[in-house]
């Protein structure tokens, strides 16, 4: 029986020190709420509790209130010691001039001790905000939406908020335009609704690209209340695509040289492996080939690569270059061509550029010298001549 | 034995039959219920609210390249958090500052030093940089506005106006660079950068 109890106690005790090694040692802090939404009314009163968490337990932290509204809003403590509670009560007064969105905020702060010294140290600061909203006179709406990259054939999901921030209702008829390249190829159009004053409402809706080609896209909620509230979010749809976005179109002859390809990913996932192979012609006639280093490519990234090229042999002139990006992604391999101008130039000779200036600066001498002769004869003669009369 | 059987044989008779019952009425007893699991005729609701929450963490919160000096040549010495040290023999650092986003809403990022590069380091024209790139693809979801080489110092500056909490995209990076001149006074250096996140 005893031996059954010193054997759970040994499982305990190693699960705990299990648990030491598993915890992540960071430092960092968390305001909950982070965000409170108040629509403004006069005299309003409120008590919100914060909770202050995941910092050092004996890290000191100050609370501020900072922003819009100050005035509105007591803090019960000035400061914690490795997190804790406390509250913040707003009162608002009779009567605020400016309609819209007053943002107050409650600020939870590291103290940084100024003694220490050494290295590149971190603090964190958490500004928790409260958002009072002063309805404006008649109908006002505000309006956002959220959109997201896909890869062709997926849909994607909008969502808006339409937020009512005037004193009337308002019914309205939203519609999400897709442009592409400045022309508005297809409008989804939402259900009418009522939305009542100073309350909001979150809407979805779905675009389907099966039809649609890879590329940039915008998308613009219009909402028409007699007058018109709108927003705007790009998203782009993928395919398995990389495109070269520069390459070295000079080299240097002499030795081996480095030759930089950038490349952009025009898919929404990652490429697992995209490289360059390159061709050098003289006419028709290849005179050199290299590949360059392999990488991976996270969903639209940009990156360049770099292969070598032995430039021993070449003489001065424009070369063409068939660079071919090879590359793959969920087991599916694709490549990409193209034929560019590669211009290669001999090294710069500096004892040349020496003899030049040093050439153009006595010929300066020479002429300047000449001129001040020139217009000393001239001016003795016009003395003489003056002279003379 | 004939009279033992007998009575065996009327007791499994009844088993059969009391077994019988059973069955018609649990397949009656299932017909009320509809279907054989879960299923209840009275209705409930179940209410959480989910508080929102802003939180960020340094998961790399130090850059130290300990001792060092500057070489004889040329006036100083340069170093960054990417693995570059030249002209001195300070250690490299390869890794510089990570912040995630740990909080449940997007934050702005707002990034802060407790001092410039005169007061850090000193001398004659010393330099202290700092920028910031995503750690996780999209984790800012709008641009960088760090993006390049920037002077640090006291003044906040906007690294990213929407930095996200969505677990694949919340890291960010933030790399330093500084320049040390030769005539800068020894002794160890010192600076904390201040990342303030502000829930948006």
């Amino acid at each position: 029986m005893k031996r059954k109890k010193r054997f759970y106690f040994l499982q305990i005790f190693f699960i705990f020190v299990l648990m030491i090694f598993l915890i992540e040692i960071i430092s960092g802090l968390g305001v909950s709420p982070a965000k409170v939404e108040v629509n403004f009314k006069s005299g309003f009163e409120k008590i919100i509790s914060y909770g202050v968490y995941g910092t050092d337990s004996e890290q000191e932290l100050e609370l501020y209130v900072a922003g819009d509204l100050t005035e509105c809003v007591k803090l019960n403590k000035k400061k914690l010691v490795g997190g804790g509670v406390f509250t913040a009560t707003l009162k608002l007064p009779d009567y605020i001039e400016k309609p819209g969105k007053h943002r107050i905020l409650v600020g939870v702060k590291e103290k940084i001790d100024e003694e220490l010294v050494g290295a590149i140290g971190t603090s964190v600061t958490i500004q928790s905000v409260i958002d009072i909203y002063v309805p404006y006179p008649g109908k006002y709406l505000g309006v956002t939406l959220k959109s997201h990259n896909v890869n062709v054939g997926e849909p994607v999901n909008f969502e808006l908020e339409i937020i009512s921030g005037g004193k009337e209702d308002v019914n309205v008829i939203p519609k999400i335009e897709i442009v592409s390249q400045e022309k508005t190829i297809e409008t989804l159009y939402l259900s009418e609704r009522l939305i009542k004053s100073q309350e909001s409402i979150k809407l979805k809706k779905i675009l389907d690209t099966s039809d649609y080609n890879p590329g940039n896209y915008k998308a613009i909620v219009i909402v028409d209340y007699g007058k018109i509230a709108k927003a705007e979010s790009e998203f782009r749809i993928g395919d398995l695509i990389v495109n070269m976005i520069n390459y070295t179109d000079k080299i240097i002859i002499g030795g081996l040289r480095k030759f930089d390809i950038a490349i952009e990913s025009g898919w929404n996932n990652k490429i697992d492996g995209a490289y360059a192979e390159v061709l050098i012609f003289n006419g028709d006639e290849k005179i050199a080939d290299f590949k360059t280093s392999s990488t991976i490519l996270t969903p639209w990234e940009t990156k360049t690569i770099e292969g070598f090229l032995d430039t021993t042999g070449f003489s001065q002139g424009v070369y063409d270059a068939n660079i071919t990006l090879l590359y793959y992604g969920k087991d599916v391999g694709r490549s990409s061509g193209e034929i560019v101008k590669v211009e290669f130039v001999k090294p710069f000779n500096i004892v040349l550029l020496i003899i030049s200036v040093t050439l153009g600066i006595a010929i300066l001498m020479v002429v300047g010298f000449a001129i001040k002769k020139y217009l000393l004869k001239n001016g003795k003669k016009k003395h003489k001549k003056g002279n003379e009369k | 034995m004939n009279k033992t059987n007998n009575i065996l044989a009327v007791l499994a008779l009844l088993c059969v039959g009391v077994a019988l019952i059973n069955l018609g009425v649990t397949i009656n007893k299932i017909g009320d219920f509809k279907t054989l699991t879960g299923f209840a005729t009275d209705t409930g609701t179940a209410n959480l609210t989910i508080a929102s929450a802003a939180s960020v963490s340094f998961i790399t919160d130090n850059i130290d390249w300990g001792y060092g000096k500057v070489d004889e040549a040329p006036a100083s010495a340069w170093m960054d958090s990417e693995g570059n040290v030249v002209d001195g023999n300070w250690t490299a650092v390869a890794q510089g500052l990570t912040i995630r986003n740990d909080g449940n809403i997007n934050v702005t990022l707002n990034l802060s030093a407790s001092n410039d590069a005169d007061g850090f380091i000193g001398g004659t024209s010393p330099s202290y940089n700092w920028k910031v790139s995503n750690n996780e693809s999209d984790a800012c979801q709008l641009t960088i506005n760090i993006s390049t080489d920037t002077s640090a110092g006291t003044t906040h500056q906007v690294a990213c106006d929407n930095f996200g909490y969505v677990d694949v995209a919340d890291a960010l990076d933030i790399d330093v660079n500084v320049t040390v001149p030769e005539d800068a006074s020894s002794g160890a250096k010192g600076s904390i950068i201040t990342a303030t996140a502000t829930a948006i």
